[in-house]
């Protein structure tokens, strides 16, 4: 191995480790490590199998299987899986590798004929294939919009309950009752306020002052409809 | 040394470098020589011609009548098909997001953008109009575009029922950095993390999402299966057109589409028990136990990823060497494979005993059990049906029927041929013919709920055998070249009529395997029903337990709310299996109405929190159950549980209604006057 292709292929193995520990963006950081993966997969199986198809079959195996060997071994290892020890461990793989095969020159060649002739309906069918994506995700924002209305207890305390409200994609005018049959209890109720969540989301949360012990229901009422649409029930004290 | 960039077609001179250990596969009897003749009716050739070196006399013979390598004619096909498969793509993506929008996706456009991918393909790849090296690649290309379809109809999350149990194991390496967590909701996969521990290193190596980092470890399987059913089809037939036929058929099986594309620990193991054999089959250089080691390495992973492909790959080894000797060919170092492979797969059950001992037994005796049931005509089950009572539509029944026709008419003439030529086979071959001929589980296994979810899991390993025998049947080669001049069970080989079947079987297959319409994709929210029933609001529930109810808690809820709380709530969800709690005792808690022994059989089983989804009571559950084999009513339900079983907290002393989104109530039950709880 001429010392241009060590080079390379030292920077190819040390650069997705130091991209992915100084957290640069996966757009980044995987391109980066599948291209150093298979890099390193692909000159550990050269000597088996000189044909393209083999060679992709072989090395993507090898890659599977030994990584779920390493995984095994790291989990003997007090530190276990973690980001640290899978990047030290491919790091000593990809090393080994390189020292292995390091008499295996690397000779590229492109088939630029083949690749011309197919080259606009591969460019397409990617488009097409990027557009199909695309409308994927547009459909998951479509679910992701439905509107939701949640009414959750935070926490509670001798004088005073939390609780939350967590809205997508509704607006209204609500306001929060709190009644119990204990002995004593007043009746609360909240001053009014609106909830405009947007398709990220909304929460809101509101203190209840509670006066006495005992199970208090708590109702989250619309000032529009004016009907309880959501209510809990909490034993205080 | 040329890289695998390379634009020369240097498949055939690679071939015979990589599959000199073909001749352990290849080794038909000297016999076989005198019956060889070049079929007139089949002018074509085989890459495999190149490989006079194998020395095989058979191999030369059989090759002169392979299937053709007239290539360069019409290659221009190629480009046109890569952009309907892209149509295909966008096609299925069109249908998820339709489904989105209107709520119910249209099965037909489905089925149709489907094929959009299959059929031209198959049609390309038994073509004459491709090079050898170009059809493997094309039929990769097919495979890893029909998984790419499930990806685009659901691109963010994994929302079926085994993708979410794995995707808990997955979690639980990630918070705990180490392997074996239990999982509650399926003890089992705690204990075969293979898929898992793949995964988390794509996740750590390359900073992608777990998602993403899961979809990544399934493209790769993906990849390993096709092109290892592939090779080792070629080494046994001795023909790469045989080779992809194969893997045409094979895309045919119930679950290519369906179970074996998803997140889920079988969907690794399987190929990987390919790539295992084609490890073994490949030139070694070393001699010895060394020549084993990586077929080894591979049988290791396989047993840390799954229990029955596991156990499987070590039947079909020793089977292999039971037939080396019963024709005294003999395999080198295939003994010593199998004892290794027996030892580690021995040894990582044998671990796992704890979990795999009660999970094996669940499924023995629910099958017993329904077979016994329709041995004394108790059977419940309805053909194309689900329990909520949604049928297919008349189409796709029509092509499951006729595609397992099919497979059988092809299948049965197959078998008999190899079964009398027997002695032209070898011991591989005849591994697959025994594979082949255990298909008839697959239709029957359907007479029953729970043999019918066996039998379909079964499927990725009987057509692996299958799809050799039927593709060597089709190209009349080995034991089938006789048969070439018979007029009886002979049909015309034109490759229309090949592909026109191989889409009937391909639809219908997957019809078989996919069950209901709306199993395949996003939609209208529906009762009990996996992917159906993972919606925003049963999302919101379960991340509002994530950052609300503390780690671990024990929680009873309903089937899809309990994988959701598990994988975003952070919880421990009840079960059977993994808890020990009595089924049909403690599923009143959500499906019986109110008693007064709710409170106690919540203290029994110490629920801390209950998670009540108000639709159960407006349908039968689509998948059969609403929580889990053995529940309250189980099998004998003809009606939705009343809406008060789901409410009867709301006045229990003790009880706490602590969230409501208005379909979803999760109640605290801690306060319960328990005896003896403190």
């Amino acid at each position: 191995m001429r010392w241009q292709e060590l080079a390379l292929r030292l920077v190819l193995i040390v650069s997705p480790f130091g991209a992915v520990a100084s957290g640069l963006p996966a757009w980044i950081t995987a391109p980066l490590s599948f291209l150093s993966i298979a890099a390193t997969a692909e000159l550990a199986v050269r000597p088996y199998a000189r044909s393209a198809v083999d060679r992709t079959l072989l090395g993507c195996g090898t890659v599977v299987t030994t990584l779920i060997l390493i995984g095994i071994i790291l989990n003997l290892t007090p530190w276990g899986l973690t980001l640290a020890t899978w990047n030290v461990a491919w790091l000593i793989v990809s090393i080994g590798v390189l020292i292995w095969r390091r008499k295996l020159a690397t000779h590229v060649d492109l088939p630029a004929t083949g690749l011309r002739a197919s080259a606009v309906w591969v460019i397409v069918a990617v488009l097409i294939i990027v557009a199909a994506g695309m409308l994927a995700l547009a459909g998951v924002r479509h679910t992701a919009r439905q509107p939701l209305l949640a009414f959750a207890l935070v926490s509670k305390g001798s004088n005073s309950v939390v609780v939350e409200i967590e809205a997508t994609s509704t607006t209204g005018r609500y306001y929060i009752t709190a009644t119990s049959n204990a002995v004593g209890a007043h009746r609360y109720l909240s001053a009014l306020f609106t909830v405009r969540a947007g398709e990220n989301g909304e929460s809101v949360r509101q203190h209840v002052p509670i006066n006495t012990a005992g199970i208090w229901t708590i109702n989250l009422e619309s000032a529009d409809s004016s009907s309880v649409v959501r209510w809990l029930r909490v034993d205080v004290g | 040394m040329r890289a695998w960039i390379s634009g020369d077609d240097d498949e055939p001179a690679a071939e015979g470098q990589a599959e000199r250990g073909i001749a352990q596969l290849i080794d038909l009897s000297k016999q076989q020589q005198s019956l060889a003749r070049p079929a007139s009716s089949i002018p074509e050739t085989s890459e495999s011609s190149g490989l006079p070196e194998l020395g095989d006399a058979s191999r030369d013979a059989t090759s002169r009548e392979l299937p053709a390598v007239r290539p360069r004619v019409r290659a221009a096909w190629a480009g046109p098909v890569v952009l309907v498969v892209a149509l295909g793509i966008l096609g299925q993506a069109w249908v998820g997001y339709q489904g989105r929008i209107t709520g119910s996706p249209s099965s037909l456009l489905w089925y149709g953008t489907l094929c959009l991918i299959f059929t031209p393909c198959a049609a390309l790849i038994m073509s004459s109009w491709l090079t050898d090296r170009a059809r493997v690649w094309f039929t990769l290309f097919m495979s890893l575009a029909l998984l790419a379809t499930r990806f685009v109809l659901y691109p963010d999350q994994f929302v079926y029922h085994d993708e979410l149990i794995n995707y808990r194991v997955l979690l639980s390496i990630e918070q705990t950095k180490h392997l074996f967590t239990p999982n509650s909701l399926l003890p089992v996969t705690a204990d075969y993390p293979g898929m898992e521990i793949a995964t988390s290193a794509v996740h750590q190596l390359t900073g992608l999402s777990l998602h993403s980092s899961g979809m990544a470890v399934l493209f790769a399987v993906r990849l390993i299966m096709t092109l290892s059913l592939v090779r080792i089809t070629q080494r046994i037939s001795g023909s790469v057109t045989v080779g992809c036929l194969a893997a045409l058929i094979y895309a045919t099986n119930p679950q290519y589409i369906y179970f074996n594309s998803q997140y889920s620990y079988q969907s690794v193991a399987l190929p990987l028990c390919f790539f295992c054999v084609y490890v073994f089959t490949m030139e070694r250089k070393t001699q010895g136990l060394l020549a084993v080691l990586p077929s080894a390495a591979v049988i290791l992973a396989v047993a840390a990823s799954h229990h029955l492909s596991s156990l499987a790959l070590i039947v079909v080894l020793w089977v292999w060497y039971l037939f080396t000797r019963i024709t005294r060919r003999p395999v080198d170092q295939l003994l010593a494979l199998a004892i290794i492979g027996l030892v580690i797969i021995t040894a990582w059950t044998f671990m796992a005993r704890a979990v795999i001992v009660p999970y094996i037994s669940e499924i023995v005796r629910s099958s017993i059990t329904s077979i016994i049931e329709l041995l004394h005509g108790d059977s419940s089950h309805v053909f194309f049906t689900d329990s909520a009572g949604d049928r297919n539509p008349l189409w796709e029944v029509a092509l499951s029927v006729i595609s397992v026709l099919l497979i059988v008419a092809t299948l049965v003439p197959a078998l008999w041929h190899a079964f009398v030529r027997r002695r032209l086979l070898s011991a591989a071959a005849i591994v697959s013919l025994i594979m082949a001929a255990a298909y008839p589980i697959i239709p029957i296994g359907h007479l029953t709920d729970a043999t019918a979810e066996v039998s379909d899991r079964s499927s990725g390993f009987i057509y692996a055998g299958l799809a050799y025998l039927v593709a060597a049947w089709w190209f009349r080669i080995g034991p089938f070249r006789r048969h070439a001049r018979a007029s009886r069970f002979t049909v015309p080989r034109h490759t229309w009529l090949l592909v026109v079947a191989l889409t009937i079987s391909f639809v219908g297959g997957t019809v078989i395997g996919s069950g209901p319409s709306w199993l395949f994709g996003p939609g209208r929210y529906l009762v009990s029903a996996d992917n159906r029933s993972v919606d925003p609001l049963a999302l919101q529930a379960a991340r509002w337990e994530g950052q609300n109810l503390p780690p671990d808690s024990r929680v009873f809820t309903d089937r899809v709310n309990g994988l959701l709380a598990a994988v975003y709530g952070n919880q421990h969800v009840l079960t059977a299996l993994g808890d020990g709690i009595d089924e049909g005792t403690v599923s009143t808690l959500l499906l019986r109405q109110p008693t007064p022994a709710d409170v106690s059989v919540a203290c029994r089983a110490d629920v801390q929190f209950l998670i009540a989804d108000q639709r159960l009571a407006t349908s039968l559950p689509h998948v059969g159950l609403y929580i889990d084999v053995g529940e309250y009513q189980y099998r004998m339900r003809t009606a939705p549980p009343p809406p008060s079983a789901l409410t009867k907290f709301d006045n229990v002393p003790g009880a706490e209604r602590i969230f409501d989104n208005g379909a979803i109530r999760i109640y605290d039950l801690r306060g319960l006057s328990c005896a003896g709880r403190s």
